[in-house]
């Protein structure tokens, strides 16, 4: 059953000809890549028009990719490409021509302790003040605690290294932390 | 209609088409071919530079201290140091979207390139690549490349005086340098000599010590090996040194 198989040996498939197995992958891609444009951009018709875009990119593409290697940090890449150009055509360039964060080493911290820490609470906060998040610090955030994308993952997706990655995730949660307080005075702090 | 319907049907109309394999797999070629190259380039950029630096006398000043370790950062041939940083930037560029290269902080594949562009250009500049180059150029047997050899190599620097022994005196040497200027070098009790006082008319040398007129006050002299360093006969200075005055008072 086509259900059975892997992303990438549908991937795998869909090279060698048999493009009606792309229609699988964009079911199981589909609600993903809306989510992560919806989160990522905040504007609904866009976010859909452009998850259309960036399946026909990646069915373009597809003879590139590599079946040795995971489909889903190289479907996001394609979406992220697409994102990124997208804030670029409205004026806003997410990303920097060169970032200092990538330049050094930096400790990498627990992914384990950083996904497992108030949770549901973090998920909240993040709902109410995303959209005022620089998209550099927001976007790795969705990534990691909206479409469940480890470090590793998150590092092809962006092409960054790994270490950058919870850099930036520790960034962002301190961001999100003025940004809830800004909003909300009453709100007493507490650990994030 | 669903994303996936419009997607499909784009797809089952032939409105897009899968790019061939050969495109990606010839971006590859081309990125490995241009990084391939830029690397050569940056190890001649870097052979040349240890080459300059040992043409001008500054390559062996280290050897006088902390001095001369000063003397060697002034005088490094920036222009080369500026076109390494130009290619190392452009290679960065090229490989930065390979996992090899993103996965690890930019600095240590800088050093890296780095690293290797240093033992790489020693090692070329060990070979007689650029001496013949050198030659060529001083007799007029170097298109494109000859005014590249002549312009560099043959600078004057104040404080660094490399040069062919005519003469041992009592109060030290003169030498004769590639400008065919007659420089008399004081040796005295302050002077460094890494390998003693055992000088004859002949030996290829560098000194480091302030000029005046036709004086050097050496703070260190050093013999050189006659591969180390190149006098092709009298050498006319760069075009820019021409018809200009020497800010220490020697005319010519």
């Amino acid at each position: 059953m086509v259900s059975d198989y892997s992303d990438e040996e549908l991937a795998k498939l869909v090279q060698q000809g048999e493009h009606r197995h792309f229609s699988t992958l964009i079911e199981r891609y589909e609600t993903k890549m809306l989510r992560y444009a919806r989160r990522f951009l905040f504007n609904t018709t866009d976010a859909e028009d452009l998850v259309q875009d960036v399946f026909l990119k990646a069915y373009m593409n597809i003879q590139g990719f590599d079946t040795s290697r995971r489909f889903s940090p190289w479907m996001y890449r394609i979406a992220h490409n697409a994102f990124v150009n997208a804030l670029k055509r409205k004026g806003k360039d997410p990303l920097p021509f060169f970032d200092p964060d990538t330049l050094f080493p930096h400790p990498v911290s627990s992914e384990q302790t950083d996904r497992s820490v108030n949770d549901e609470d973090l998920k909240k906060t993040m709902d109410a003040c995303l959209a005022d998040l620089d998209p550099k610090y927001r976007e790795p955030l969705v990534l990691f605690y909206f479409e469940e994308l480890a470090y590793q993952e998150i590092a092809e997706v962006l092409q960054i290294p790994m270490s950058t990655v919870g850099v930036r995730i520790k960034r962002a949660k301190e961001a999100l932390k003025r940004l809830y307080i800004e909003h909300n005075p009453e709100y007493q702090a507490k650990p994030i | 209609m669903s994303i996936q319907d419009h997607v499909m049907e784009k797809i089952n109309q032939g409105r897009v088409a899968m790019r061939p394999r050969w495109q990606f797999v010839l971006k590859s070629v081309l990125a490995v071919s241009a990084s391939i190259l830029l690397l050569l380039a940056l190890l001649y950029v870097a052979s040349f530079a240890v080459f300059v630096m040992r043409q001008n006398g500054a390559w062996f000043a280290p050897q006088f201290g902390w001095r001369g370790v000063a003397v060697l950062l002034t005088h490094l041939p920036w222009v080369l140091v500026g076109i390494g940083f130009v290619v190392i930037v452009a290679l960065e560029l090229l490989v930065k979207h390979y996992s090899f290269a993103y996965r690890r902080p930019l600095l240590y594949s800088v050093l890296g390139i780095v690293f290797i562009a240093a033992c790489g250009g020693l090692a070329v500049a060990q070979t007689s690549l650029h001496r013949t180059f050198f030659t060529r150029a001083h007799e007029g047997r170097l298109p494109i490349a000859g005014p590249w050899y002549r312009g560099f190599g043959t600078e004057r620097f104040r404080d660094v005086h490399p040069g062919r022994i005519e003469s041992v005196t009592e109060d030290g040497v003169t030498i004769r340098t590639r400008l065919n200027e007659l420089l008399s070098v004081e040796v005295t009790s302050e002077t460094r000599l890494p390998f003693g006082f055992n000088f004859e008319a002949g030996d290829m040398v560098v000194v480091v010590g302030d000029r005046h007129d036709d004086r050097v006050e050496a703070q260190g002299v050093i013999e050189v090996r006659e591969g180390g360093m190149m006098m092709p006969g009298m050498m006319q200075p760069p075009p820019f040194q021409k018809g200009l005055r020497p800010h220490w008072g020697v005319t010519r």
